[in-house]
């Protein structure tokens, strides 16, 4: 006869999420750290910017000795910039992101490994409520995931006006 | 006196973006990192235009646009959604939050500046 923890009680189960975590929680300081590397370049790339933005403007206001050629050349660089230099956002949003899943599939380890313990333990049947946390965490995954792409998805820039 | 545009946003970098446009063309620009702050700011002077967030931790964009627009001072200002948001879903619900207008990220520069003129000036 089969005991309560036979089907999930393996050797290294919880060896196994505990190893899964400890990925995870790597991860997370990978994300962390990208995030701050991603605000160091942005803050000192935004800082050269605004310094060539503020020679466009100034030159615009005829502050500078530059030629109406020279001008729109500058100004076609900053405008250029300032569209480029909104990658920081969609990464940043990109970030958040895969945070967002890394700390849902953190959540479902926690609770997969405290049905395993329980089922351990001989309290309960954990496989089936294991299954579930896993499917649900999937599905509201998945379903962020869906989100995210449609955000991406229709082109740049367009403008409607009520 | 120049024109005051109110912008909020969540996301730094987007903040100064629009500052260095905004400014650039002799607007006064007030940025506020929340709906919340907006609404503080808002609640203490009067703005020429809203440019706004959608999606931001605290508060979204449409909740904002709603909470605006309750304000007596705010019935007519403009109130351009700024977002990476771009289904007509959304836009439907900007709409009927009372938002004026829904323009997609990452934004032309000259783009939302025709937008601004159009409406401020």
């Amino acid at each position: 006869m089969r005991t309560p923890s036979a089907n999930y009680a393996l050797p290294g189960t919880l060896g196994a999420i505990d190893a899964l975590s400890e990925i995870l929680s790597g991860v997370k300081r990978d994300v962390a750290r990208s995030r701050e590397v991603l605000n160091g370049a942005f803050g000192k790339i935004a800082a050269r910017f605004a310094q060539v933005h503020a020679i466009a403007v100034a030159a615009e206001a005829r502050e500078q000795g530059l030629s109406d050629e020279a001008l729109r050349a500058l100004r076609k660089v900053t405008d250029g910039l300032t569209i480029e230099l909104q990658f920081e956002d969609s990464l940043s949003q990109l970030l958040d992101h895969v945070q967002g899943k890394v700390e849902a599939i953190g959540v479902a380890l926690s609770e997969t490994r405290t049905l395993v313990s329980a089922g351990q333990a001989g309290e309960g049947e954990p496989v089936g409520a294991a299954l579930e946390v896993l499917a649900r965490t999937v599905k509201s995954i998945q379903q962020a995931a869906d989100a995210a792409v449609a955000e991406r998805a229709t082109a740049c820039g367009s403008v409607e006006l009520f | 006196m120049s024109k005051a545009i109110l912008t909020v946003d969540d996301s730094n970098s987007m903040r100064q973006m629009l500052a260095f446009i905004l400014k650039g063309a002799g607007y006064q620009v007030v940025q506020a990192s929340s709906s919340d702050e907006a609404l503080s700011h808002a609640a203490s002077r009067a703005f020429d235009m809203v440019l706004t967030d959608q999606n931001m931790p605290g508060g979204d964009g449409l909740a904002l646009v709603c909470a605006l627009r309750a304000l007596p001072a705010y019935g007519d200002t403009p109130i351009i959604m700024l977002t990476t948001e771009s289904s007509d879903e959304m836009k439907n619900k900007g709409r009927a939050a009372g938002a004026t207008g829904w323009m997609v990220k990452p934004f032309d520069p000259n783009r939302l500046l025709e937008v601004v003129r159009k409406f401020v000036n």
